[in-house]
C-alpha cells in the first residue's frame, strides 16, 4: 500500500532560528515573506506556545499551506 | 467586511466555538490558504481572544472576512 | 479444590467469541477453569445472578502515578471494573527522579493532574529515587494491577537537570539516558512515554518536547531491544500535525520493532474531516506493517468555564468578549453596572440567553452554592425570575466569580458517528486520562459510558466486541502477560457486571484528595462485583481489605 501525500513539514535544527528555517525551508523566497509564510502555517508554533516562537527539537514545522 | 479578498492571499471565512479536549472553549476558524484550500485552524483561549483583539473584531462572527496576514501580525508578535 | 467458583454466568471472555452462559474457575489467583460447567468443589462460590462476567477492564492511559501512593485501588477506577491501568503517560512519571529535581517534577504533574500541593507532602513517603526503588514503594498497597511506563520528561531532568526544558541533548547525555531507560525497563517499567502537547505550572513546554528526533529515535532503540510501547501526545486538535507524527510514530515502529501508541483521537462537529483523515493515515501505516494506535475515549468532551477567567464560550457576543476581556476589577466592575449588565442582557438574546445558556449546569466545588450545584441555568433563571443571561452574571457576582458552569457533551458527542470509529478494529478505546484533570471534569467511567451508549444505545458494538475492546485487545495491543482474557493459567481478573445496566453515574464534587482537595468524580453503575487476582476487590457494598493488585509482567 502506497502512503497518500501529506503537508510536508521539517523539524527544526539545535538552536535553529525561525530566519534559519524559513531561509533552508523555502530557498528562493525573500526571507520576510518565508518567515512570514512559515509563520501562518504553523499557529501551534507562533501563537500558542509560550514563549511565542519558540523553536522546539520535537516540532513539526509546515512548509506549505494545508493540502486538503 | 469584505468577504472576499483577492486570490492568492490566505483568508479567515469563518470562526466557531468549539470544545477543546481539555475542557476549554476554544476557535476553530476556517481559512482559505493562499492554494485555495479551505482548512481549520484551531486557536485555544488566550490566542483566540488575542486574534479577536488583533482584527478589532468584537466577536467570532467579526473574523470572518480578516486576512490571515492580520490575525499572524496579531498572534505572532 | 478451586478457591472460587462463579456460577450461573453469562461468560464473556475477552476474546470478542459469543457469550456462554457458564461458570469460571478461579485458584491461586489465576482462571482454573471455565465452561458450561465446571466439575469440582470450591471454597467458596458466587452466583453472578446470569449477569455478564468477563475479565477485568483495562485503563491504557491514566494519570494515577500520584494517587496510587495513597490509594493503591486507585479510586474510582476499581469499582468501575477496571482491574488494570497505565500510569505514566504524556512524558511524566514519578521515576527516576533525584530528590533535588523533586520540585520540577511536582509542577509538571500539578498542571496535569491538578493535584494539590499537599498530595506530594503529607499523602506518602518520598523513598525512592530510581525506578526500582518506585515499583518497591508503588506495590506495598496495591488493590489494582499497575503496568507503569516511564515518562521522557523525567528521564531528561535525570540526566539534564534544569537543561532539561531548555535545550536539545548532547550524543552522550542522549545514550545516558538510554541507559536511563533501559534500567526502568528491567525493573519493571513497561514503555516509554512522551508529549509534544504538555506543559508545566509556568505554561513551558515540557522537558519531552526539547528532544530532536534523533532522541526519541535513541530511546526507541532500547524499547525495541523489548519489544516495548511508545506513547505519545499529538497536537491532537490540528488533523496535519497529527498525521505528521504518526508518520513519525511509524518510522520508529518500522525501525525498532516496536508498537506505539497516539492519543487523545476526538471527532468534533466543527472539524468533521480530521478523524477521518487522521485513522485513515494510520490505517496506511499499519498496511505498511507499523504498529500506531490510535486512541480513541468514548466519554464526550464537556466544557466548563467560569467568569474568573474569560473563555470563548462568549465569543459570539460581543460585550460579553468585551467585558470579559478585562482585568478582574474592571470586569467585577463593569458586571456590577447595571447599564452595562442590560447590554449583555441584550447581547444573549431575544430570549435572555436561554438558546445559549439555559442548559448549563453549575457545578459543585469552588464556591459554588451547593444547593445550586447540580441545576441548569434555565432552572435556576426560572426560580430568580431572571433571564438566564442575568442569572448567570448574578449567580456568579454572589460568589466572587468563583462559580464553574459546564456545558455538557460540546464535542466528540455524536454518538453515531463515533460508534462505528470506536468499533474499528484498528481503533484502540482509551485516552481517558484516569487521575488527571483533577479539578476540571471526572475521567472515570468511560468504560460503563461504552456500553451504555455504544451498546445499548445505538449498538455500534455488540457486548462481546465491547468487552473485547477493553481486555483481550488491551492486554495484546500493549503486550501485557495473561491478562485481559477469562482462559486457564491466565490472572483471575474478573468483574461481574449487568449488561442491561452498566453506565457511568453522574459527575459530583468529592473532597477525597490529600489536603481536603477537590476534584470530579463518577460512581460506577450496574457493576456487581471486581476481582483482582482472584481476591474479590469490589462490590456495591465497597471496597474490601484486599491488596491483590501487582506490578504487570510483560509477554515476551
Ligand atoms: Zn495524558
Amino acid at each position: 500500500m502506497t502512503l497518500t501525500v501529506q503537508r510536508r513539514f521539517v523539524t527544526p535544527e539545535p538552536d535553529e532560528t525561525l530566519e534559519a528555517l524559513a531561509a533552508r525551508a523555502l530557498p528562493g523566497v525573500a526571507l520576510d515573506e518565508a518567515m512570514d509564510r512559515i509563520r501562518g502555517w504553523n499557529l501551534h508554533i507562533f501563537a500558542m506556545r509560550k514563549p511565542r516562537g519558540l523553536l522546539l527539537g520535537g516540532d513539526v514545522v509546515f512548509v506549505e499551506p494545508p493540502l486538503s | 467586511m469584505s468577504g472576499e479578498t483577492v486570490s492568492g492571499e490566505a483568508v479567515v471565512l469563518g470562526a466557531e466555538v468549539t470544545a477543546g479536549h481539555d475542557g476549554e472553549a476554544e476557535l476553530t476558524l476556517t481559512v482559505r490558504f493562499e492554494n485555495g484550500v479551505v482548512a481549520p485552524v484551531v486557536l485555544d483561549s488566550e490566542a483566540g481572544f488575542e486574534a479577536l483583539a488583533a482584527c478589532g473584531a468584537a466577536s467570532a462572527a467579526e473574523l470572518a472576512g480578516q486576512p490571515w496576514r492580520r490575525v499572524i501580525a496579531g498572534l505572532a508578535r | 479444590m478451586y478457591d472460587l467458583v462463579i456460577r450461573n454466568a453469562r461468560v464473556v471472555d475477552g476474546t470478542g467469541a459469543p457469550a456462554f452462559a457458564g461458570e469460571v474457575a478461579v485458584k491461586d489467583g489465576r482462571i482454573a477453569a471455565l465452561g458450561p460447567k465446571v466439575e469440582g468443589q470450591a471454597r467458596a462460590e458466587m452466583d453472578a445472578g446470569g449477569k455478564a462476567v468477563a475479565p477485568g477492564f483495562i485503563d491504557p492511559h491514566t494519570h494515577f502515578d500520584v494517587q496510587l501512593l495513597w490509594d493503591g485501588a486507585a479510586k474510582p477506577s476499581l469499582e468501575h471494573g477496571v482491574t488494570s491501568i497505565i500510569p505514566g503517560n504524556c512524558s511524566l512519571s514519578m521515576a527516576p527522579l533525584r530528590a533535588g529535581d523533586r520540585p520540577a517534577v511536582i509542577g509538571m504533574f500539578q498542571q496535569i493532574e491538578e493535584l494539590p500541593p499537599e498530595a506530594f507532602t503529607l499523602a506518602f513517603d518520598w523513598t525512592w529515587e530510581d525506578w526500582e526503588g518506585y515499583r518497591r514503594a508503588l506495590e506495598k498497597g496495591l488493590a489494582i494491577n499497575v503496568a507503569p511506563l516511564v515518562g521522557h520528561s523525567v528521564i531528561r531532568v535525570w540526566v539534564m537537570g534544569p537543561e532539561a526544558n531548555q535545550r536539545a541533548a548532547r550524543p552522550d547525555e542522549i545514550a545516558a539516558m538510554q541507559g536511563v531507560l533501559r534500567q526502568c525497563l528491567e525493573a519493571g517499567a513497561i514503555g516509554l512515554s512522551t508529549s509534544f502537547v504538555d506543559v508545566d505550572e509556568n505554561a513551558r513546554p515540557v522537558p519531552s518536547r526539547f528532544a530532536q528526533f534523533a532522541e526519541l529515535d535513541a530511546l526507541c532503540a532500547v524499547l525495541g531491544e523489548f519489544g516495548r510501547m511508545l506513547q505519545i501526545v499529538p497536537e491532537f486538535y490540528d488533523a496535519d500535525i497529527t498525521i505528521a507524527r504518526i508518520d513519525q510514530l511509524a518510522e520508529l515502529s518500522l525501525k525498532h520493532g516496536i508498537p506505539t501508541t497516539y492519543s487523545p483521537v476526538f471527532d468534533n462537529r466543527q472539524t468533521p474531516a480530521s478523524v477521518d483523515r487522521i485513522l485513515n493515515r494510520s490505517a496506511e501505516q499499519f498496511a505498511r506493517g507499523a504498529r500506531v494506535w490510535p486512541q480513541m475515549q468514548t466519554r464526550p468532551i464537556d466544557i466548563s468555564f467560569s467568569l474568573l477567567r474569560p473563555s470563548l464560550f462568549f465569543a459570539r457576543l460581543p460585550r460579553w468578549v468585551r467585558v470579559l476581556r478585562q482585568p478582574l476589577e474592571a470586569r467585577i466592575a463593569s458586571l456590577t453596572d447595571p447599564e452595562t449588565v442590560a447590554r449583555m442582557v441584550e447581547d444573549a438574546g431575544p430570549d435572555g440567553g436561554e438558546r445559549l445558556m439555559g442548559r448549563l449546569v453549575v457545578r459543585g466545588g469552588g464556591e459554588a452554592p451547593a444547593h445550586l450545584a447540580g441545576k441548569t441555568l434555565k432552572e435556576i433563571a426560572d426560580a430568580r425570575g431572571q433571564s438566564c443571561a442575568l442569572a448567570l452574571i448574578e449567580v456568579s457576582l454572589e460568589h466572587g466569580l468563583d462559580v464553574a458552569f459546564l456545558s455538557a457533551n460540546g464535542g466528540h458527542d455524536n454518538t453515531d458517528r463515533i460508534g462505528p470509529l470506536l468499533a474499528r478494529p484498528d481503533v484502540h478505546i482509551g485516552a481517558g486520562d484516569g487521575g488527571a484533570h483533577l479539578a476540571s471534569f471526572a475521567t472515570y467511567g468511560d468504560t460503563g459510558y461504552l456500553f451504555s451508549e455504544f451498546v445499548r444505545g445505538t449498538g455500534a458494538l455488540t457486548l462481546e466486541q465491547a468487552v473485547a475492546k477493553i481486555t483481550g485487545e488491551t492486554a495484546a495491543i500493549w503486550g501485557l502477560k495473561d491478562r485481559g482474557l477469562l482462559k486457564p493459567g491466565h490472572a483471575a481478573d474478573i468483574v461481574v457486571f449487568d449488561p442491561d445496566r452498566i453506565a457511568r453515574g453522574e459527575e459530583r464534587p468529592v473532597f477525597d484528595m490529600p489536603g481536603d482537595g477537590m476534584r470530579y468524580t463518577r460512581d460506577s453503575v450496574g457493576v456487581e462485583a471486581v476481582l483482582v487476582n482472584g481476591e474479590l476487590a469490589w462490590t456495591p457494598a465497597g471496597y474490601t481489605d484486599a491488596k491483590a493488585g501487582r506490578i504487570c509482567e510483560m509477554a515476551g
